[in-house]
């Protein structure tokens, strides 16, 4: 069956016709044959009667006195006395069937339809009444008047052929067949272009949703013009173009922040390298040279992986490995790590992170965590800010808080901290290890371990970032070591 | 010829740095987009090559601000924005040229090079002012035909005044443009090499082209 719309509508509008039309038809059929026998049922009971007085009653016997009484060459009929004795019947090669006929009171009548001699379908009517007497014979003398036997009653059966009727409703069904024909050719013709109205706006839809593709995705379907009953269609299209641009710009955006991450350290990478080569220089330069470029091509590992880090827990590729860690030598041999790194002095900062905290978790993935938070905490921090690091657990998890003095960021920035590539200065002037990407990592790693990171201003010059590791993610959280 | 490099991305501001020096060029170098600006508006620069993501204030900010006190100086923004609406947005804010990160070192030097002789209404890169041709890219002094060997500070004085035929160019607006230096004080210098100057264009008995103009400074005169 075509899944075309309009072939639909005009194969069910044809349909419906069609079967109307027959319905139509069938009930003008029973009607029409209805009127014709309900007339020929009066023409027989006018034949009927007036076949009647032909039968008279001498007084010993009924006989029939055929004088044309009003009745047409066709009738056929029959009569009979209640003994079933034949009074009467037509003459001519038709005759009425001897069968039982059904029981009727006196001076009643019935109709009903029979079958002739000849096989052939006929209408008949059944009357009984009392044959009139004789008045022609003479009088009757007091004995033998007191001496006869009341009036027999007769049973007259007259049918009348009925081919004129089918003949007419053979006719009529010719007619009525010509006209359903018509009147279906009539609706095809008429439907075609009413269709291409109604389709209009479908097809309308249908041509605006076919042109669209992804350098379009900023458009939408108009559903001002759209019918009511396809109008959430379009709105549904709408929102999923909405969705589907946003993507796309969000990928376009990590790409082009991706460039530009890349881009500066290789410009860097090149330019030094190719003012090296302009000219014969000292080994000293060259070896500043090298040194920097090294240290270009190292953020450009750290981007690089942490881009990578990034890709794999979106595809769900990251590994989860389940070890024990001990939460304050973990946090403070993160920390020295880190400080290491930055050459910078680690005597500001305050902990409050109890010994013997031991749970299980991945630790790889949590170093990662703890030192972009731990590097933040160090380059970002203000100078004369100490910075706490602090942990508690309850029944729900473990929960470790970093902060910091801090005077950059507001209360409105938090939401988009999170954010991949976000750069509290727009300018995006941090390239390598400060590109925007660490707390976003962070968020994604802590996600993947059922955590979560929190980030907020406790004070108006303080930030803070908390890890929360739920139990669930642990396994099990229980002192195992008493350092006393 | 003066150069302003505004670059907070600390390799590349060095390495371009050093290579405009090794070119001939005086450079100022700015780390972030506010000292840029102000050093745009102090320094008469004959270019400024810009980078777009700056912190304190964005490369695009610095180039509206600079064009919107009508300050021409030819601007080569340096970006690693390369998406084409990122081109059109920069171009349509006054940059005159636009090069992506990561870039040749020679281009940029062309792109330098083709920027100050725009500026300067001079499209040609070799420079011919009567029976002298000077070659920008090749840095090439040449009459007839005939090489006249020139120091590098000699040529950097011979293009800065030859771009400015015809104009008078004070002693101190010479010792800024080719010694990026604002102090003047041994502005005398410049007469020492005008001098050196002088004496190889006139070797072969030419006429004298390069005048003096005495309390104003220097001019180049010839037909170009």
């Amino acid at each position: 069956m075509s899944t075309s719309l309009r072939w639909r509508v005009l194969l069910g509008a044809t349909l419906v016709t069609f079967v109307a039309l027959l319905v139509a038809s069938e009930i003008g059929n029973v009607m029409l044959r209805d009127g014709l026998i309900s007339q020929l049922d009066e023409r027989l009971a006018l034949a009927a009667h007036g076949l009647t007085p032909a039968f008279e009653d001498d007084g010993s016997s009924v006989h029939f006195e055929w004088e044309g009484a009003g009745v047409g060459p066709q009738v056929i009929f029959r009569a009979w006395d209640a003994s079933g004795s034949i009074l009467a019947e037509s003459s001519g090669g038709l005759s009425i069937p001897t069968r039982v006929a059904p029981t009727i009171l006196l001076s009643q009548s019935t109709t009903e339809t029979i079958k002739l001699s000849d096989g052939s379908n006929a209408r008949a009517i059944l009357i009984n009444f009392l044959p009139k007497l004789d008045t022609h014979s003479e009088p009757l003398s007091e004995n033998a008047l007191a001496s006869t036997r009341p009036a027999p009653p007769v049973t007259l059966e007259v049918a009348a052929k009925l081919a004129d009727v089918e003949s007419v409703l053979a006719l009529a069904k010719k007619r009525m067949a010509i006209v359903i024909g018509s009147a279906l050719l009539l609706t095809i013709a008429v439907l075609w272009p009413i269709t291409n109205i109604i389709l209009r706006p479908v097809n309308a839809i249908a041509d605006r949703i076919r042109s669209l593709d992804v350098s379009e995705l900023r458009s939408r379907v108009d559903t001002t013009k759209c019918p009511t009953e396809l109008r959430a269609i379009p709105v549904r299209l709408n929102e999923l173009l909405g969705r589907l641009e946003e993507s796309f710009d969000r990928e376009r955006a990590i790409t082009a922040n991706v460039a530009h991450e890349l881009r500066t350290p290789l410009a860097g990478l090149r330019a030094t390298i190719e003012l090296a080569e302009t000219k014969s220089r000292s080994i000293e330069y060259y070896q500043r040279t090298l040194r920097d470029c090294g240290q270009m091509g190292r953020e450009l590992e750290s981007l690089v992986e942490r881009v990578l880090l990034l890709a794999r827990i979106d595809a769900g590729k990251v590994a989860i490995q389940d070890d024990s860690i001990e939460l304050e030598s973990f946090l403070k041999s993160t920390w020295e790590s880190v400080v290491q790194a930055a050459n910078r002095d680690s005597t500001s900062v305050v902990w409050q992170v109890p010994i013997g905290t031991v749970f299980r978790s991945d630790p790889a993935l949590l170093l990662l965590v703890f030192r972009n938070l731990f590097s933040n905490a160090l380059s970002h921090g203000i100078a004369d800010h100490p910075i706490a690091i602090e942990s508690e657990k309850d029944h729900s998890g473990i929960r470790v808080r970093i902060t910091n003095g801090c005077d950059r960021v507001d209360e409105s920035e938090l939401p988009r901290i999170k954010e991949r590539f976000y750069q509290h200065d727009l300018s995006r002037s941090q390239t390598g290890n400060h590109s925007g990407l660490g707390l976003s990592l962070c968020d994604d790693i802590l996600k993947l371990l059922n955590g979560r990171l929190e980030l907020n201003l406790p004070q108006a010059d303080r930030f803070q970032a908390a890890v929360f590791l739920p139990i669930a993610c642990v396994g099990r959280l229980d002192i195992e070591l008493d350092r006393t | 010829m003066k150069v302003l490099v505004v670059e907070d991305y600390s390799p590349i501001r060095k390495a371009v740095e050093a290579t405009l020096r090794e070119s001939g060029y005086a450079v100022d170098c700015a780390i972030d987009g506010a000292e840029g600006y102000s050093a745009a508006c102090n320094g008469g620069y004959d270019c400024i090559v810009l980078d777009w993501m700056l912190p304190k204030m964005t490369g695009i900010e610095v180039l509206a601000r600079l064009r919107q006190v009508a300050d021409q100086t030819p601007i080569l923004m340096l970006t690693a924005k390369d998406a084409t609406e990122d081109r059109i947005k920069g171009l349509d804010f006054g940059a005159d040229d636009y090069l992506v990160k990561p870039f040749a070192i020679g281009e940029l030097l062309a792109r330098i090079r083709a920027l100050i002789r725009r500026h300067y209404s001079a499209k040609n890169p070799i420079i011919t002012i009567g029976n002298l041709s000077l070659d920008t890219i090749a840095k090439r002094l040449t009459r007839n035909e005939q090489w006249i060997e020139l120091s590098a500070m000699e040529y950097s004085l011979l293009e800065y005044l030859a771009l400015r035929v015809g104009q008078v160019v004070s002693r101190s607006d010479i010792w800024n443009h080719l010694y990026g230096l604002s102090d003047d004080s041994h502005s005398n210098v410049v007469d020492v090499y005008i001098g050196y100057l002088r004496k190889k264009l006139e070797s072969d008995g030419s006429a004298r082209i390069l005048h003096t103009r005495r309390g104003l400074g220097y001019v180049l005169e010839g037909s170009s």
